[in-house]
């Protein structure tokens, strides 16, 4: 009897030592919830979800992070925001008050973004936004970022142009008639117009078109030195676009502040509608990429199977953040966002080295938008061959060019 | 407006305006001859642009012989849809039309699952322009607008001068009639039906290296065809003809000068039109 008692207890000992000792390692490294919310219903979003689940899952396998002397994993939560702006404030507000998440990456609706701004504040709730929003500029949001380039982007194109066509001196814009079309076509003007080229006409289409002669002709009409498509679809609409301005008679320069899908554009225009085309290009897509995006490239593929550059611009909030969370050593989301709104950032993405700017034109002097390196390629007998890049100071001039002085 | 830019804009009008001919033409036939109002029509306009896009693209075929494989598969679609499902509904206008609805979300889901929501483009299998005196244009136009012209004349051989055109004439006169007369009115109703779908899958094939190829694809020029029908008529072949081409002349002109606000322009015009002949310029009061 009396071995019997001193087995259970030995027994019992052994099973404390080994429970307590699960406890402390389980302890040893603590979870951050970090939430986003993409349009599930785009493959862009799809993509994105799909590239910062694997950010996630390979940070966490390569041991997380170490903030004042603890250990930090992160916990990926995204929801579908459709982008519409009833599913985005309710994917936010779960995220906030049910999954009690404490920072916000890589969202790409305006919709969804603008209605939870209050709630960012209210919650304090770091924001990491990837979307276009000109609101999240507004000097009294104190945990509000941009950490794409999206509204930042113009600038370098047109340096890029300037380039290339130096005694350009007008141009007709191509844009969808929407919200979207309308906004990124004034944006584009006032950059345009900023590098001395005048805006001859800008020719908006319904976004179903698929028949663009008559538009081709009007813009040809003008006898513009370039044409410029701002707003527009990446894939076989804008190359229905370049055919029938091609087919109408135009041969000047053309520009695209977005990466085309040259398979897609090949498919309905031949490459001499291409030919000499001013298009942005991701690094991944270079013939011989810098080793972050080869790296990039190589593990989205084997991954998923197949490579898709579409998360590139939204994924950069996922580097701001842990490099934020390194810089400021902390994981308290009010002390990262005073430091970066007082100190600034500057992190690497994929596609190159990118930093927060103040925004004065918008009556905000703390960091709060981004600007990175920049790639730009042009169509050689149908193929996008790089032919500029722009460094971070050069990027930076273009945008105080438009934006005005005091950026850093 | 200079000559060339004039007729540039022309050729444009008349080559979209064709196509919206051969799928209202297709129209036409049904409302006149089997008297049913297909809703899934356009659907086989996009059915006709999808195969002559996998004939090029996937099996590379030739152009044409792509376009002919399109026809040949939407005609049997057509046939066996006539057969199985509009041949007992015929007579009941909501039943038909129900129906035809019902198919029109079939085929279109049906392509979405299968073909996804990516916008698709054939290379152009006539590249480069056409140069006729001081004007220049594009050749794929140019060739759409010769197929288009030569299936319409096709249609109105096959209409007036064969014994089946005769016979679907005559059912559209008066289908008592033209059974007592011995016409097979059941086999022409389904030689009729598969006539207009093989109209709007020849429309789909021409256009596929024009513009892109999409699921919904069928949507916008199903509406375009009920503006066709509104301004020609519902049930007159010159009306469709006519009413194709000023729909599409509309459309090019008014894109040049109102970019996104055309189609305000073609429902202005349409209800001006309607003001004066209420059944179209060709049509009759029922």
């Amino acid at each position: 009897m009396k071995k019997n008692i001193w087995s259970v207890v030995v027994l019992l000992s052994v099973l404390v030592i080994f429970v307590s000792t699960g406890n402390s390692q389980a302890q040893s490294v603590k979870m951050l919830k970090v939430g986003s919310v993409l349009p599930l219903n785009f493959g862009m979003g799809v993509d994105t979800k799909n590239a910062l689940e694997m950010l996630a899952a390979d940070f966490n396998a390569a041991g997380g992070i170490v903030i004042k002397g603890e250990r930090y994993n992160v916990q990926l939560i995204v929801y579908d925001d459709k982008w519409t702006a009833e599913a985005g404030r309710a994917a936010v507000e779960k995220l906030v008050y049910q999954d009690k998440v404490k920072y916000l990456i890589s969202t790409i609706s305006s919709p969804t973004i603008v209605s939870g701004l209050a709630l960012f504040e209210q919650e304090k709730i770091l924001n990491l936004f990837a979307g276009a929003s000109l609101r999240i500029l507004d000097p009294n949001l104190r945990y509000t970022f941009g950490a794409s380039t999206v509204r930042t982007s113009l600038p370098p194109v047109w340096t890029a142009a300037r380039k290339i066509w130096p005694d350009a001196k007008t141009v007709v814009f191509l844009a969808p008639n929407d919200e979207g079309g309308k906004a990124r076509a004034m944006e584009e003007k006032q950059v345009a117009e900023a590098f001395g080229v005048k805006v001859l006409d800008t020719l908006y289409y319904p976004r179903s078109t698929s028949d663009f002669s008559s538009l081709g002709l009007k813009a040809n009409s003008h006898n513009p030195d370039l044409i410029d498509y701002p707003g527009t679809d990446a894939g076989t609409q804008f190359g229905l676009q370049i055919k029938a301005v091609y087919a109408a008679g135009f041969r000047g320069g053309q520009v695209s502040a977005i990466g085309p899908k040259m398979e897609e554009v090949k498919a309905v225009t031949s490459n001499e509608s291409l030919e000499g085309l001013l298009a942005k290009m991701g690094d991944t897509e270079l013939p011989d990429p810098p080793p972050v995006a080869k790296a990039f490239r190589e593990r989205v593929t084997k991954t998923y199977g197949k490579w898709s550059d579409a998360s590139l611009p939204w994924i950069p909030a996922w580097f701001a953040l842990i490099e934020a969370m390194k810089k400021a050593d902390s994981v308290d989301p009010t002390v990262i966002a005073d430091y970066l709104a007082t100190n600034g950032l500057e992190w690497q993405r994929v596609d190159g080295k990118a930093m927060l700017i103040k925004r004065p034109d918008r009556k905000n002097t703390k960091y709060c938008d981004c600007v990175s390196e920049a790639q730009y390629g042009q169509v050689k007998n149908g193929q996008l061959v790089p032919s500029t890049r722009l460094t971070l100071p050069e990027v930076l001039a273009a945008c105080e060019k438009v934006f005005g002085k005091g950026l850093r | 407006m200079t000559a060339e830019l004039f007729a540039q804009l022309l050729v444009n009008g008349l080559a979209i305006g064709l196509i919206y001919v051969l799928v209202a033409s297709g129209l036409i036939i049904l409302l006149g001859v089997v008297r049913i109002f297909n809703f899934a029509h356009a659907e086989f306009y996009m059915l006709g642009a999808f195969i002559t896009f996998g004939a090029c693209e996937i099996l590379h075929l030739n152009f044409f012989f792509s376009i002919a494989i399109a026809v040949v598969v939407v005609t049997i679609l057509g046939a066996l849809s006539y057969r199985f499902i509009f041949r007992s509904l015929r007579g009941d206008i909501l039943l038909c039309t129900g129906a035809s609805i019902g198919l029109s979300m079939i085929l279109m889901r049906g392509a979405l699952l299968g073909f996804g929501t990516q916008e698709r483009g054939l290379h152009p299998p006539f590249p480069g322009n056409f140069g006729i005196g001081f004007v220049t244009l594009p050749a794929e136009k140019v060739i759409a607008i010769a197929l288009c012209l030569a299936v319409m004349l096709g249609l109105y051989f096959l209409l007036m001068r064969t014994k089946i055109g005769k016979a679907m004439r005559a059912v559209k006169q008066d289908t008592e009639v033209a059974a007592l007369q011995g016409i097979n009115t059941n086999k022409i109703y389904l030689i009729a039906f598969a006539s207009a779908c093989a109209l709007a899958g020849l429309a789909g094939g021409i256009v596929a290296p024009v513009f892109s190829v999409t699921p919904a694809m069928g949507h916008n020029i199903f509406l375009k065809c009920l503006m066709v029908l509104t301004v020609g008529g519902m049930q007159s072949m010159l009306g469709g003809v006519i009413g194709g081409v000023v729909v599409g002349l509309i459309t090019s002109f008014g894109m040049f000068y109102m970019g996104g606000l055309t189609e305000i322009l073609i429902f202005g015009i349409i209800g001006v039109i309607l003001a004066f002949k209420p059944f179209g310029v060709f049509g009759v009061p029922h």
